[in-house]
């Protein structure tokens, strides 16, 4: 209701100074783009989780136990998730109801923009369920899920294009995708359905009918290879040799392994949570791939052509963000998975560690990620107990202070428990 | 006199292995379970007790061998043996967001019980596990032993015929244990063939009629509780309360040629016979001819836990 509110308010700006039924066809124009672009981006995230959610709970393996199917239960999880998605479309009905009142707008525009958003949602759940029954984590579901829209959305074109036979008089893919959404939607412009614009009229029925169609074949192939691909992971073997050679190959250290360890231990003195987020190897990896792919590309944008350099490194940080943002977002899932928000309490509250310094030093990994930091961040956990030496001349000794006067607190508080012995836990005491 | 009837095997394995990778989870299990059996799962951590059952509940496919689940295949008919199974994990998830009914409903759902009879059959194993009171309650809410009643019910939604508990117990506190417990025997008398693996010997002692004992992927026992006790008492032991100096009592004891040693032990006599099949009858006898009196005399019986400490020597894989 509030989308929708927002849309008419937007539309009545859009539409201001603008003839009836002008602004009916600009106005269907911009929602069913909206609609469109909606359907996209938005219904993969919604289906990302609907699989992966089952693997990780636990609860995949339950419904294995009963008669149901792998296909039935993708296909049950699929209309769901296509109702759920239906209410995109049905969330701009009221709204839809203003260019019909202007007018301007004929059967076939509506028509057009169901075939339109009905293949869209086909493509886009296809997607989130494809991505769903190969990833177990969440976060990566969705990023997978969005990579997989972003290639059947190219289908759809590719579709789109090769049915009419034409490249477009905007040269490209993506002009002719926005001639065949603006003859679909936009009969002010292109008035009647069944042309389109080009070298020669062509009558857009058949691409519809081709792009469609083209996007029940691919949801009906993406359902069977999930259910496939369901039914040959759902047991939660170990790993294969196959997966643990590649383990071992890529992602153990082969060089340096001395002074790799000692760097190891030095991160887990200094950051313990920090290490445990990147303990996993898939996290390494990402990191590494990341320092990868950001060397090739600009290093490939130097070689092309500097001057789109700075426009890539913009969209280069951009998606940065973007991943640190996923990353952050996703890194509590593991705990909050396992029911360990009693154990970070817990861990607050019998080890130095306190609900602060989890956060900072999540967040300090993600950092990391980018840039190296070389000094101590003053969230940092001391090496050692020794370390609470107050050293006035540098600036962490004012950290440092502020934590040993913490830990002190504590460790008078913990000393009470332990002497009334009132804490059946192990009590940590410092020796500073 | 009519001839008992052979025991009609539910479960049976023939060379069941299982590898990962190097590692030999499971080694030529060869091990059969009869009907309406409580059978007992005993073995350290690590020693192939949950691979066993994830390979009879389909959840694994053996590496080598086979495996039946009543007369059905685990590999070839694992759609048939998942109708006759209900399987306990030792770790399972629940749809938290959901209340009690309702997870049951959906299972039963899943299991295709038509609506009519869907609604009785949620009462009636709610009713049998004991959390009637509790069906409009949100699972997220509930205990650790509510949730483990809760996949004990889940699993009896379509009347199995084999149970397939993997720690039923593990983390509850002792009256949901022995609540737990008594269910199961509800359960085995009902006609049930239940096979449970648990860490809890004591109690696996006097619930099960039936364990095996196994140890890094290797069957050591199967068969009758008291089958591997005789096995592995090297003699019978009897205590002794003495009334009054029981020096002359070991005198008299250690002179019988049945009597293979007699000691005094925290004020009792301990009284180890030469074998297990010796009748103690003439104990009493003995210590009344003699002259002693005594105020007590009961046989030193070889617990599981025993049992299970004397036949594996502790190794994880």
């Amino acid at each position: 209701m509030l989308g929708a509110a927002v849309l008419t308010v937007v539309l009545g700006v859009f539409l201001a100074n603008q003839s009836a039924t002008q602004s009916g066809s600009n106005a269907f124009l911009a929602m069913s783009v909206v609609v469109f672009c909606g359907i996209w981006i938005v219904v993969p995230i919604l289906t990302a989780d609907c699989l992966s959610r089952e693997k990780r709970e636990g609860t995949l393996g339950l419904l294995f136990l009963t008669p149901l199917k792998p296909f039935e239960i993708i296909l049950g999880k699929g209309t769901i998730h296509a109702i759920r998605a239906l209410t995109l479309i049905v969330a701009v009905v009221p709204v839809v109801t203003i260019p019909f009142v202007l007018g301007g707008i004929t059967r076939s525009n509506v028509v057009a923009s169901l075939i339109l958003d009905s293949a869209a949602l086909l493509f886009a759940l296809a997607a989130g369920l494809l991505a769903s029954s190969l990833c177990r984590q969440w976060t990566r579901a969705i990023i997978l899920a969005e990579l997989f829209s972003f290639t059947f959305f190219y289908v759809f074109v590719w579709l789109g294009v090769r049915s009419l036979g034409w490249t477009g008089t905007r040269g490209n893919a993506i002009g002719t995708l926005i001639q065949i959404l603006e003859s679909a939607y936009y009969s002010a412009r292109y008035p009647g359905f069944g042309t389109a614009p080009g070298p020669a009229t062509v009558n857009l029925v058949s691409p519809l009918i081709t792009i469609l169609a083209g996007a029940m074949v691919a949801f009906v192939l993406v359902l069977v290879f999930a259910s496939y691909r369901l039914r040959k992971t759902w047991q939660e073997n170990p790993p294969s040799a196959r997966q643990r050679w590649l383990q071992q190959t890529f992602c153990t250290p082969r060089f340096w392994v001395g002074l790799l360890r000692r760097q190891n231990a030095t991160r887990l003195s200094r950051n313990p949570i920090g290490w445990l987020q990147q303990y996993s190897w898939s996290a390494r990896l990402g990191k590494w791939g990341w320092c990868f792919a950001v060397i090739t590309i600009v290093s490939w944008f130097l070689a092309t052509d500097t001057r789109i350099l700075n426009g890539g490194l913009l969209v280069l940080k951009t998606a940065m963000l973007i991943s640190m943002a996923f990353s952050a977002v996703g890194s509590f899932q593991p705990e909050l998975r396992n029911n360990v928000r009693v154990k970070l309490y817990r861990s607050a509250a019998f080890t130095p560690l306190q609900v602060g310094m989890f956060l900072c030093a999540r967040n300090a990994t993600g950092l990391s990620a980018m840039k190296r930091r070389k000094r101590r961040a003053p969230f940092q956990i001391p090496r050692s107990t020794s370390e609470f030496r107050f050293n006035a001349k540098s600036k962490m000794a004012r950290w440092n202070s502020c934590w040993s006067h913490r830990f002190r607190k504590r460790r008078s508080s913990s000393a009470a428990l332990g002497e009334s012995g009132g804490n059946s836990f192990p009590v940590i005491r410092f020796s500073c | 006199m009519s001839a008992i009837p052979p025991p009609i095997p539910a479960v049976q394995t023939f060379g069941l292995t299982r590898t990962y990778g190097p590692m030999i989870a499971l080694n030529a299990l060869d091990l059969t379970i009869h009907k309406g059996d409580l059978f007992g799962f005993i073995g350290s951590n690590g020693a192939g007790k949950t691979t066993t059952l994830r390979i009879l509940a389909t959840f694994l496919s053996p590496s080598a061998g086979r495996a039946e689940v009543l007369g059905h295949d685990v590999v070839k008919q694992a759609d048939a043996v998942r109708h006759v199974i209900g399987y306990m994990p030792d770790f399972f998830g629940v749809y938290k967001d959901m209340e009690v009914t309702e997870y049951l409903d959906f299972f039963g759902a899943c299991y295709k019980i038509p609506t009519a009879q869907r609604e009785k059959t949620v009462a009636d194993v709610l009713e049998l596990v004991g959390l009637s009171e509790k069906k409009g309650a949100l699972i997220g809410a509930l205990s650790r032993g509510m949730q483990q009643r809760l996949g004990l019910a889940r699993v009896l939604i379509h009347d199995p015929q084999l149970l397939l508990l993997d720690e039923p117990a593990s983390g509850l506190d002792p009256r949901a244990r022995i609540e737990m417990m008594a269910i199961l025997q509800e359960l085995q008398r009902l006609g049930k063939t239940i096979i449970i693996s648990s860490h809890i010997l004591s109690e696996l002692q006097t619930l099960c009629n039936r364990v095996a004992i196994i140890e890094k992927g290797k069957l050591i026992y199967s068969g009758p509780v008291q089958g591997v006790r005789d096995q592995m008492a090297s003699g019978l032991v009897y205590w002794v309360t003495i009334s009054g100096d029981s020096a002359k009592a070991i005198e008299l004891l250690k002179a019988r040629p049945e009597v293979a040693d007699a000691a005094a032990v925290n004020g009792q006599v301990k009284v180890t016979f030469v074998n297990h099949e010796i009748d103690p009858g003439f104990l009493p006898e003995a210590l009344v001819q003699g002259g002693v009196r005594f105020t007590g005399l009961w046989e030193d019986e070889l617990g599981l836990e025993e049992v299970f400490l004397r036949v594996t020597r502790g190794e994880t894989q």
